[in-house]
């Protein structure tokens, strides 16, 4: 009997507490989310995986120097290596013809990032301390890879819990924005159609990632890392001579990066260090600061439109949160609500892409701040 | 508290400039490419005069 004890404490089963058995649930209802309702599935499926696996009892997947999935995380996020490499991929994806051609709705994508500084503000204000406010009012930004990239850098133990909240708020931007947009402007506002923007040719396409990545980095050289790979993929897109290096960056390159991505930040989500009320605020603050970015792009949106004769949509405002191209898909459905005619897609991705770099940017300046 | 108002004045502050930079940058690269642009179609133009 007492051999058939000693056997059974060899098994993960004798550890088992309910704190893990509530990671476990936390995990698989990621991955129903994912698989179910396809929320953020790219991301919430490893993570959700990552999560059950860091809570198997003697699994030792997140030993340090031992464990595989630690590995994964030292040498993948806290070496700085997945997040760039993920920006690469969506250098290679993005246009930035939208924002060359309207090039002051640049401004709307500095406008959300006001949501990210007033979440970090709030963030205190509920006990945080500096950096782990910073961590979390970049959720607000709608970027996963930057959020994840300071959390590595801030607060690595929020980074799971934040990296988590980004992915499902972005998920949810359908419903999260639509209520936000509506309510701060009018029909009339919503129907305002936009002046057609110029062609932008190709040498001003290849120009831009060029002189982006001089004027940024100067400016803020801790932005450098997610930057650089942005535009230099960017420039393998516009380039049109490295064909191959185009391809692989937006594809295999950015998929292989993705499930090495995923599974560490699930990994990160022990239950000892995700079971504890502070995490509550984390997703309540990180809500916060979507809807805050949302408003304060609109805000600036009818701002603008006071000392200008070409109004802008203020709908277009809500596209400066990252989310690419969710929000920009949202400010389109939401303004042909108000008038079928209305199309704003195209419009949408200049603030959209230009949220991306504001928001790498006060992540640079939050960095620059507050330290390593 | 003061430490916090310090980083979310100088952050705001701090997007809106990159953002200003990266604004006049764009319009000043799109004035020059357009100048390069309107010369080369007029040496086109003369070119093809000439040929005439």
């Amino acid at each position: 009997m007492s051999a058939l004890y000693s056997l059974f404490q060899t098994t993960g089963l004798f550890y088992v507490t309910p704190g893990l058995v509530v990671m476990w649930i936390i995990g698989l209802t990621l991955i129903y989310l994912a698989i179910g309702k396809s929320y953020e599935p790219l991301l919430l499926l490893p993570i959700g995986f990552g999560i059950i696996l860091v809570n198997l009892p003697l699994a030792g997947l997140m030993t340090p120097h031992e464990g595989l999935l630690w590995k994964f995380y030292e040498y993948g996020l806290h070496w700085e290596i997945i997040p760039p490499v993920i920006f690469l991929g969506l250098g290679a994806l993005t246009d930035f013809g939208p924002l060359i051609a309207n090039p002051r709705l640049i401004f709307l994508g500095a406008g959300a990032q006001a949501g990210v500084y007033i979440t970090f503000f709030a963030a205190q204000a509920f006990g945080f301390d500096l950096k782990e406010a910073a961590t979390i009012g970049i959720i607000g930004g709608a970027d996963g890879p930057t959020t994840i990239f300071l959390a590595s850098k801030l607060a690595p133990s929020l980074l799971g819990v934040c990296a988590v909240a980004a992915y499902s708020y972005m998920a949810l931007v359908p419903i999260i924005q639509p209520p936000v947009m509506k309510f701060l402007t009018t029909a009339d506002e919503r129907r305002i159609r936009m002046a057609k923007g110029r062609k932008v040719g190709k040498l001003e396409k290849t120009l831009f990632p060029i002189v982006s990545t001089f004027v940024i980095i100067l400016l803020v050289p801790a932005s450098a890392p997610l930057i650089a790979m942005f535009m230099l993929g960017n420039l393998f897109r516009e380039s049109g001579v490295v064909g191959r290096l185009h391809d692989t960056a937006q594809n295999e390159l950015m998929n292989i990066v993705t499930i090495f991505l995923g599974v560490p930040v699930g990994a990160t989500m022990n239950a000892e260090n995700f079971l504890r009320p502070q995490v509550i605020f984390v997703f309540c603050l990180g809500l916060f600061a979507f809807v805050i970015s949302t408003m304060t792009g609109i805000l600036l949106a009818k701002l603008m439109n006071l000392f200008s004769k070409n109004k802008i949509n203020p709908l277009l405002g809500a596209a400066g949160v990252s989310a690419v191209p969710m929000a920009a898909r949202v400010v389109h459905k939401v303004g042909m609500e108000a008038d079928k005619k209305n199309y704003l897609l195209m419009y949408a991705m200049g603030p959209n892409v230009a949220g991306v770099i504001g928001t790498v940017i006060a992540a640079g300046i939050f960095l620059t701040l507050l330290g390593g | 508290m003061g430490d916090g108002v310090l980083v979310f004045l100088t952050g705001l502050f701090g997007v809106f400039t990159g953002m200003t930079f990266l604004y006049l940058s764009i319009k000043i690269t799109g004035t020059a490419v357009a100048a390069l642009e309107s010369k080369r179609n007029a040496r086109e133009d003369a070119g093809q005069g000439e040929d005439k």
